[in-house]
């Protein structure tokens, strides 16, 4: 009979590419703010935007934060109880 | 910054005539854009709103979904102001002296071009549509002597107007040019 090692997943692991995409969306607000206090003409315009930017993903950022820390990342998640779930759901 | 008072190799006696970005219709575009991209998933939610919240509180499927979700807000938020900034500095600048014409394609690539007023030779607006007559924007062609390539101040407002300040401003240049 064909079994399947057990595989454990811990749920932090989810933190992998979830930290991959907020690595680009800084790099990309940090090139983003810099063509518009550089290259913009004087006015308060950019920096205005540059404020609502900066507020708006502070605020994103802090409600996420906040919902993500009361999530238990200690859990660990089984393949193979996923896979039971899987046949018998079938 | 580039100050308007003080434009780069500025000519004596120099001055700003018209500073142009495209029409409010543009960045209302990218808000109206983001405003959905964000309220449709939100009516969602609250339609199915028991299952998605048996979702959240279960494990896995929840951490998932959390993290899902704050990317996807992050994304919607990050677009809409690259697409402003995108925008946003994209400029045409009209002076006594010249035309300049900057435009930001993408993040990384960046045009910034100068016609002199000796060398327009045609200008052309061009209102085309419905929403374009109503809320009257639209393009202006300046054509150029001897070259085949134009410059397109695109979706500005009054273009009708702005095509006769130039073509003012041109026949004003050339009138100052024959009495030197």
């Amino acid at each position: 009979m064909f079994s399947l090692p057990t595989i454990v997943i811990p749920i932090w692991a989810l933190f992998i590419p979830f930290g991959l995409i907020v690595f680009l969306f800084l790099l990309y607000s940090f090139f983003n703010i810099y063509h518009l206090l550089r290259f913009a003409t004087y006015s308060m315009g950019s920096y205005l935007t540059t404020v609502i930017f900066v507020g708006g993903s502070v605020i994103i950022m802090a409600v996420a934060w906040a919902y993500i820390v009361s999530y238990d990342w200690t859990l660990a998640w089984n393949l193979s109880d996923f896979l039971e779930f899987k046949s018998s759901f079938l | 910054m580039m100050d308007l008072q003080h434009l780069p190799n500025a000519l004596p006696n120099e001055k700003v005539i018209m500073f142009m970005r495209r029409n409010w219709t543009t960045p209302f575009g990218i808000f109206i854009f983001m405003f959905f991209s964000l309220a449709i998933p939100l009516v969602g939610f609250v339609i199915f709103y028991d299952q998605i919240n048996n979702w959240l509180t279960t494990p896995f499927i929840g951490h998932v979904l959390i993290l899902v979700i704050t990317a996807y807000i992050l994304a919607i938020w990050l677009f809409t102001f690259l697409e402003f900034t995108d925008y946003y500095l994209d400029v045409w600048i009209v002076t006594t002296e010249r035309i300049i014409n900057i435009e930001q394609k993408g993040l990384f690539t960046r045009v910034a071009s100068e016609l002199h007023l000796s060398m327009v030779e045609d200008t052309t607006s061009e209102v085309k549509g419905i929403i374009h007559t109503f809320l009257n924007y639209g393009n202006v062609f300046i054509q150029t002597a001897g070259e085949r390539t134009r410059f397109i101040f695109k979706d500005v407002p009054n273009p009708e107007m702005v095509k006769e300040r130039v073509v003012k401003l041109t026949e004003d240049y050339k009138a100052r040019s024959k009495k030197e």
